[in-house]
């Protein structure tokens, strides 16, 4: 029940999202037609082009075509690539997600690990060390970051900071995931081209996760480690490692869970600024260039897409705590 | 026996290093691939590596020479224009490049009844004159025009003008967009969206082969990693980038610059049709209270000229006895005081804020005339805008003043002069964004473009610029130079007025 009432919230969310952009998107001055042309922009070629695109219908009648189409799971011709926009968005998802898997996972396996040593030495030098690391890790701007990476790490010949992958490498069909599909298939060689693509840029993005994944482990570990429970379970016997990495941190996995869910929604909607700076053709790219060229069927399939991630993201997060924590529970 | 093995042994691995591709980097992917319907640079760098046309600018130059077409005459009332197409040339898919496909190739962009007429066809309009194309025998081709067009030849070099395989609309219909088939010296393999397109060399074409076997353009988004990629040697080509980072790789003994004269021009256009604007008086005010060798400095650092015209250095047409001349504030102010503005006056300049090809820091140039207008007395309040909101904007003629610029498309002075200048082009939304309506003016321009004979149309477009200089609707600012940036291995890379052109000749 309560999942379900979950689902239909985010419908509605998402149909408020599309909405909004719809609203938004038309009051913006300048149109497809107009940028595409640019300065050639003239009476006859602007009425052709629009004609082409489409422009000449009113706005409800736009409104409910898209809306009708977007309940088919069909988003339409984008007016730049003149392909269909889920196959745009298909690529660029397999771009957004490899990379915002990759510093999902590289947060976690370091941001927890680093909150459950910082609340288990609370107080201590190591403790304030980490605190002061986490602050700077999310203090510091990720454009910033990744420069430096480019121009530290990124001298080391076998790291590249030039997209995903080198020149002229073929790539099997229907292979989105390039280093861990390729990993998963057993092909080295494409998978060793790909993660010396993929480190820097997966670096770069998953500072800010990881310092805010090691605060919030370490605050909500430091409010359950005072409990009662606990001290039943080191009278029994228990290692203080698994007090802490255990117990503990079962009952604290709620906010922490959250915390983690937010981060995998706002990473899989798209990371602008790192994208950009690493080349990598993602959808926070692709957004700000159907922006830029008011390509309207590609904004609201961007934006779509993901307040539908950001909003999964939440649904399962909010699953995985309630299964993990039984106070949590209807 | 053994000693040639030996010899063998020893050349294998050299041989071996030059299967590595030969990287282009660049700021932005391409829109798309079919020649006919493209409007942006990008995509135009790689489409001429793919595809070739009936006649070519020769290197360095605006003048024209056979390609496709090995020889062509002209009627006397210059209606008919008769080409002879080159034998034994074939398309990247193996079809025969015959008089059949240049007429698909053209027909497809003027008849909206064709088949293939799928698309915009911005640049058809540089092709209104056409009345028909017609084969007149397997290797000729017949156009008739509807009046006599002089840039009629040097469109024709336009890269919208390129000849497509038929057999390619059969197979892939609009899919040509992305599978684009020519007859140029490199085939394409793949395009990877925002990532890369890869070209390689195509083994039966008509002219010298292609050095580098593999031709891969990359998009690397910021031109500091641009510059970074170049100093790794990751990459052996990139263009777009800022004076600064220009100045750091002219400085770096492993690479090398490549420049060519621009054919562009950056202007401050006065809205004719605003307030203080309509007196020519304080148009010329304006002018002269700018000094834009300092400006050009500024801004370019030595990779941009002091525009004297609207018309840029590479194009024949320009008037040797224009000069830019220096700032003269106090003639300035005198000429203002004239027009009845003594005590100065307050406008706004209108600008986009993202790069242009013909101006790379738009808001350091609106800054720079702001201060300069301020020492006449003119107070300039900036109105810094996103591109598509700009264009909208002036386009509408909503600006009193703005920077703008054009980048021409066929080396004939028609393009700049009457894109920027005639009447026609004021109504909106507008090309012309001084609104400077000349009836001489526009009867000159109407009259170059019918006459065929190269010195009478000299003479009437220096009338034309001597005319504008006088009624001066804009302030010509600068030329743009292109620089790209190479990898000292790289050699016979070359810049041209109009762009990137084939690069077969490039080997490392």
């Amino acid at each position: 029940m309560g999942l379900l009432k979950g689902l239909v919230a985010n419908l509605v969310l998402v149909w408020l999202v599309f909405t909004g952009t719809f609203l938004m998107i038309w009051r913006l001055p300048g149109d497809p037609a107009l940028v595409r042309c640019g300065e050639r922009a003239s009476p006859e070629t602007l009425a052709n082009v629009r004609r082409e695109f489409g422009l000449d219908r009113s706005a409800p009648e736009r409104y409910v075509r898209e809306l009708t189409r977007l309940a088919c799971l069909d988003f339409g011709k984008s007016l730049r690539t003149r392909r269909e926009v889920s196959r745009d968005l298909a690529e660029g998802w397999g771009a957004t997600a490899e990379l915002a898997l990759s510093a999902f996972a590289l947060a976690l396996v370091v941001g927890v690990p680093l909150g459950i040593l910082a609340a288990h030495r609370r107080g201590s030098l190591i403790d304030l060390v980490l605190s002061q690391i986490s602050l700077a890790g999310v203090s510091l701007p990720v454009y910033v970051l990744g420069l430096v990476l480019i121009l530290t790490l990124g001298q080391i010949p076998w790291l590249s900071f030039d997209g995903r992958l080198g020149a002229g490498i073929q790539v099997p069909e229907g292979r989105t995931l390039l280093f861990w599909g390729s990993l998963a298939c057993g092909d080295w060689d494409l998978a060793l081209n790909a993660l010396s693509h993929l480190v820097l840029p997966a670096l770069a993005l998953s500072t800010i996760p990881t310092a805010l994944l090691m605060r919030m482990t370490r605050s909500a570990l430091v409010e359950t480690l005072g409990e009662d429970f606990l001290r039943t379970a080191r009278a029994k016997g228990a290692a203080e490692i698994r007090v802490v990495g255990w117990h503990a941190l079962r009952a604290a996995s709620a906010p922490i869970i959250t915390a983690a869910g937010l981060q995998i929604g706002l990473l899989l909607g798209g990371a602008v600024l790192t994208e950009s700076l690493f080349s990598w053709p993602g959808l926070g790219g692709y957004l700000v260039e159907s922006l830029r060229s008011r390509d309207y069927p590609s904004i609201q399939g961007v934006i779509v897409v993901g307040a539908v991630m950001v909003s999964l993201a939440n649904l399962v997060a909010d699953a995985l705590a309630s299964r993990l924590d039984p106070r949590l529970r209807p | 026996m053994r000693l040639s093995l030996l010899m063998a042994l020893l050349i294998l691995p050299l041989m071996a290093g030059d299967d590595r591709p030969l990287v282009v980097a660049r700021g932005a992917d391409c829109v798309g691939l079919d020649p006919a319907n493209i409007l942006d640079g990008e995509s135009a760098k790689v489409s001429v590596q793919v595809f070739e046309t009936l006649v070519r600018f020769k290197p360095g130059s605006t003048e024209v020479e056979p390609c496709l077409a090995s020889s062509w005459t002209t009627s006397e009332d210059g209606l008919t224009w008769d080409f002879t197409l080159r034998d034994k040339v074939i398309f990247h898919d193996g079809t025969g490049m015959d008089a059949a496909a240049v007429v698909f190739s053209f027909q497809r962009q003027m008849d909206k009844n064709h088949k293939a007429h799928k698309g915009t066809f911005e640049y058809w309009a540089l092709f209104s004159d056409v009345a028909a194309v017609e084969a007149t025998g397997p290797m000729a081709v017949r156009f008739t025009l509807k009046r006599p067009f002089a840039p009629f030849l040097a469109n024709l070099a336009m890269f919208s003008a390129a000849i497509i395989s038929p057999a390619s609309w059969e197979k892939s219909g609009e899919g040509i967009i992305d599978h684009p088939v020519g007859t140029g010296p490199y085939m394409f393999v793949e395009w990877r969206r925002r990532e890369s397109v890869t070209l390689k060399a195509f083994k039966e074409y008509w002219g010298p082969q292609a050095h580098c076997p593999l031709l891969v353009f990359k998009v690397v988004e910021k031109s500091p990693v641009r510059l970074a990629l170049l100093k790794k040697g990751e990459i052996d080509i990139a263009d777009g980038l800022s004076p600064v980072e220009i100045e750091a790789a002219a400085a770096d003994k492993d690479l090398r610059l490549a420049k060519a004269v621009g054919m562009n021009v950056a202007y401050l256009a006065m809205n004719a049709d605003k307030g203080p604007f309509k007196d020519a008086r304080v148009r010329r005010a304006v002018r002269l209270a700018l000094d834009r060798s300092q400006m050009a400095l500024q801004l370019f650092r030595g990779y941009g000229q002091v525009a004297v015209s609207p018309l840029p250095s590479c194009l024949w047409g320009t008037d040797p006895s224009l000069k830019a001349g220096s700032a003269d504030p106090e003639a300035s102010r005198k000429l203002l005081a004239e027009a009845g503005c003594a005590e100065g006056f307050t406008c706004t300049l209108s600008f986009g804020n993202n790069p242009r090809p013909y101006l790379p820091e738009p808001k350091k140039a609106a800054l720079l005339v702001k201060n300069a207008l301020k020492a006449v007395g003119i107070t300039v309040n900036l109105e810094e805008m996103e591109w598509g909101s700009f264009l909208e904007h002036t386009k509408q003629g909503k600006h009193e003043m703005c920077l703008m610029g054009w980048n021409g498309d066929n080396g004939d002075p028609d393009n700049f002069l009457t894109t920027l200048l005639s009447s026609e082009t004021a109504q909106l939304p507008a090309m012309n964004l001084s609104f400077f309506r000349d009836p001489q003016v526009d009867s000159w321009l109407k009259e170059a473009q019918v006459t065929s004979k190269q010195e009478a149309r000299e003479a009437l477009y220096r009338q034309v610029l001597r005319r504008v200089d006088e009624l001066c609707p804009m302030v010509p600012l600068f030329h743009a130079e292109q620089v790209a940036v190479h990898a000292a291995g790289v050699r016979g890379f070359m810049l041209h007025p109009d762009g990137l052109r084939s690069l077969g000749a490039v080997q490392r």
